[in-house]
């Protein structure tokens, strides 16, 4: 007897399936409708003239005194004492910040008048209480010179801050710019014991913006500060859409779901053939930055063949990296001339581009003595053949990229580069280990630059380009410079002291430069001044939606 | 049913011992140390009186054994430590993450429940029919084609070409709908087929032509024995089924920038948050031992004879 001999309704047991239905919609539905969208118009928090803007993650507690929260936000939520604009500091939380002569210490003039978020006064006795949470657990800041060089600190008055030294150090206000750990939190938003280290009890500060809503790995809402001190933003508010996949984010700006795609500092969120496909569509805008940081291929400067400076020059005019550049990024990055590009302080010296020279390549390898025997592709010197590793980040598509170009390019002189792709951290691992011969890396960008990034390949454990120095006759001597250049207090001296550390660096051939990193962001067409500060931020206080 | 009951929960106690010192050694066999993705997520250099200064914190100075209890005591309680980034309890970060990943396995069960009935049914009544066709085309390419490309591909269909539907996020009824049908997809091609299969099986057994032959009602022989007997091998492998919907889920959430358990896991293997990749394991090995047992009762409620022992 067949199936088919059945004459059965299709719906046999309806019933308790129709009531799984019930109790799955129910779930769902008490689920789901329990996730306010941020744009549900009866919401009072929501602001009228807002944007959704699509970034890889929003963390945490929004901290200002700790590494949790994301740069970009605590610039929105905190202010600095002073700020960062073109290399020079400029006024923000003090309207005045006085250096003594001898560089040992600073003393801030306060802004009057200026109240935080939940309406509260800003005033010196605020600061400290900022500073001693700071200072509480210095070890977390132990990278930043202004921190172990910090000798004490005292209000002079309600709106006079003093900071004293054990030794000047010049970069203090670059680095009390910077977008952690000096922001300041509102008194009612310390823990019981005045510590923010355990965390804090609301984000309370005195940015442009104010948090009014958050939902992990969903999206932020911000709206403006009411008690804001300078020029309020022209946009009433906006949501950052936690959209971690790249081409889900691409998807979202062209189903308009997202007014604006702002891919900094590494996040990759949007491709270059994504951007240029905006680029290209009239639907859409897309804005492009200056240089941010500058990405480099770092030689191991300490293992043989590469710890002879003739080979490392051959290696550095062997590459064509205009051309690496070009093909890589087409015209959204340019190639770095230098270790750090002009507008960093004390970097304006005008050193030459390492030139394509492959025939000089090719003849600085012979005197070297790596000989390309007849009929083979690889260079030897004494049965030896010229082999080397480069090693990548695997998950980092633009390492994965000139990876392959360097192995050819380098293949063109007589130089078989082996490829080896590791997940980044067992990528940083190594780097740190020094356990390359290439590899690649990047400086700090602003408001570091150039005296974090030089410092560190003053100290071994600090930096993935310190080996791209550490193998230089004079290593000692250059690192000694590092280190004293942060305590020059004449200006001059300090000018000729990095001239002669990036010439040094330069002519050293272990610190290629690759590229001048830029901000890349695509908007939809009503969305106007979308601008650009640091590697990491995401300035939003002039952009404007039509 | 007591005596099976009792025997099924006693071997959850092994497995999960054993899925905690899976876990608890997973974070040690990393290529990267614990200390240095510490120091990492935290900006701190790595010197020796910070390495000393982590361990400290993180209890790595103890032995090994000692680490293990203490890390086992707090797991009990469901307490992981804190993330390394946003100063959070991993315990509400995995417990959030679950709630979303939650509600779109819900939302999936609804399609795979809807979906399978549908073609495993009409596919089993005309053979060879357009149900059937259609059902076995659905079921190549649903295990053919990726679940990312799957994803993409309803993306552009149902939310660029059409406008219908969202894209990405969580934040009405209507988001889920994409993400869910995709994470669907691929199960839907097995079930369908399984149940068609099943119940073309079980029309031809002598118990229906003896059903038949008693005079029962052709709709109640379907019923209560075709349909029932053919649930059987879905209601075994349910169990697994629902681990991988948690589980599978990694890639839809990261398409539909849905917050589940997958973004959470990414994000945590990304970053080497290791409190975060150590709850997680436990919480889905957790979720596939209690789905496990529950699909053994369900097939226990549905077979006499797997409650009696004789099958088991």
């Amino acid at each position: 007897m067949g199936f088919k001999e059945f004459k059965m309704r299709p719906n046999p047991s309806f019933k308790p399936i129709l009531a799984w239905f019930s109790c799955l919609g129910l779930i769902l539905f008490w689920g789901c409708s329990g996730e306010k969208a941020p744009e549900t118009p009866d919401k009072p928090t929501v602001p009228k003239v807002t944007i959704e803007v699509a970034v890889a993650n929003v963390h945490g507690d929004f901290n200002p005194h700790l590494y949790d929260a994301d740069g970009f936000v605590q610039v929105f939520l905190y202010d600095s004492l002073v700020g960062q604009q073109n290399g020079q500091s400029v006024p923000a939380l003090a309207e005045s910040s006085e250096i003594s002569k001898d560089g040992l210490e600073i003393v801030f003039r306060l802004r009057p008048g200026v109240k935080f978020s939940d309406g509260s006064p800003f005033d010196a006795h605020n600061v400290k209480k900022n500073f001693d949470a700071i200072m509480s657990h210095p070890e977390d800041y132990d990278w930043m010179g202004v921190v172990t060089s910090m000798e004490g600190y005292e209000v002079v008055n309600d709106l006079t801050f003093k900071v004293t030294f054990k030794v000047p150090y010049y970069a203090a206000l670059q680095e009390f710019s910077s977008a952690r750990p000096f922001r300041m939190l509102g008194e009612a938003a310390f823990m019981e014991d005045g510590s923010t280290v355990s965390g804090i009890k609301a984000p309370i500060g005195t940015g442009p913006w104010k948090l009014d809503q958050y939902e992990s790995g969903q999206y932020a809402v911000f709206s403006k500060n009411p008690h804001y001190w300078g020029q309020s933003p022209k946009l009433d508010g906006f949501t950052l859409r936690i959209i971690p996949q790249g081409e889900t984010a691409v998807s979202s700006l062209k189903a308009g779901e997202i007014d604006l795609i702002y891919d900094f500092f590494e996040s990759e969120l949007m491709n270059i053939s994504s951007f240029e496909a905006f680029q290209k569509d009239e639907n859409f805008k897309t804005f492009v930055s200056g240089p941010m940081f500058t990405r480099v291929m770092t030689i191991n400067t300490t293992r043989p063949p590469l710890n002879n400076l003739i080979v490392r020059k051959a290696i550095a005019l062997a590459l064509d990296r205009e051309n690496m550049v070009k093909n890589v990024f087409h015209e959204t990055e340019t190639v770095a001339s230098s270790y750090f590009f002009s507008k960093i302080p004390y970097c304006d010296l005008g050193l030459k581009s390492y030139p394509y020279e492959p025939r000089m390549a090719r003849a600085l390898l012979d005197a070297a003595g790596w000989i390309l025997p007849e009929g083979q592709s690889v260079r030897s010197k004494d049965g030896t053949p010229f082999e080397i590793g480069l090693y990548y980040d695997s998950t980092n598509v633009v390492h994965r990229a000139f990876a392959q170009i360097i192995q050819a390019q380098l293949g063109e002189v007589g130089i078989k580069v082996n490829l080896t792709g590791e997940e980044s951290a067992a990528y940083l691992s190594r780097g740190k280990a020094g356990d390359f011969d290439l590899n690649f890396s990047v400086s700090w960008g602003e408001p570091y630059d150039p005296h974090s990034t030089l410092n560190g390949l003053a100290t071994k454990s600090e930096s993935l380009d310190y080996l791209g120095v550490a193998g230089l006759p004079n290593y000692d001597e250059l690192a000694q410079k590092i280190t004293d250049v942060l305590h020059e207090t004449s200006e001059d001296l300090r000018q000729e002291t990095y001239r002669e550390i990036l010439t040094a660096i330069h002519e050293g051939y272990g610190i290629v430069p690759l590229s001048y990193k830029t901000n890349r962001a695509a908007a939809q067409k009503n969305l106007e001044g979308v601008e650009f500060h640091f590697s990491y931020d995401l300035p939003l206080s002039n952009t404007v939606k039509r | 049913m007591k005596r099976f009951l009792i025997r099924q929960a006693f071997l959850i106690f092994p497995v999960a011992l054993l899925v905690s010192l899976l876990a608890f050694s997973l974070v040690r066999v990393f290529p990267s140390d614990v200390v240095a993705s510490y120091l990492k997520a935290h900006q701190q250099t790595y010197t020796p009186e910070n390495v000393a200064m982590v361990k400290a914190r993180l209890g790595l100075d103890k032995p090994i054994i000692e680490q293990y209890f203490d890390w086992l005591k707090n797991a009990a309680r469901f307490d992981f430590g804190l993330s390394y980034y946003g100063n959070l309890k991993v315990s509400n970060i995995i417990l959030m993450g679950l709630k979303s990943t939650l509600q779109l396995t819900m939302a999936t069960i609804v399609w795979l429940l809807a979906v399978t009935y549908f073609l495993g049914v009409y596919a089993a009544k005309k053979p060879n029919g357009l149900v059937d066709n259609l059902s076995r085309i659905v079921a190549i390419l649903g295990n053919a084609v990726p679940i990312f490309v799957v994803g993409f591909l309803l993306i552009q269909i149902f939310a660029l070409k059409l406008g219908w539907l969202p894209v990405s996020g969580k934040l009405s009824l209507k988001h889920v709908i994409l993400p869910s049908l995709t994470l669907a997809l691929g199960n839907i091609c097995v079930y369908a087929r399984m149940l068609r299969n099943e119940m073309l099986d079980n029309a031809e057994k002598p118990y229906v032509f003896y059903a038949k032959a008693r005079g029962l009602r052709t709709p109640w022989i379907f019923r209560k024995h075709v349909f029932k007997n053919s649930l059987l091998p879905m209601a075994g492998t349910s169990g697994i089924c629902f681990g991988h919907l948690i589980c599978g889920s990694v890639i839809v959430e990261n398409v539909f920038a849905w917050p589940g358990l997958g973004s959470i896991i990414t994000y945590a293997i990304l970053s080497r948050n290791y409190p975060v990749i150590q709850g997680y394991v436990v919480c889905v090995a957790l979720i596939f031992i209690v789905a496990n047992l529950l699909s053994d009762i369900l097939t226990a409620l549905l077979d006499p004879r797997v409650r009696l022992g004789s099958a088991l």
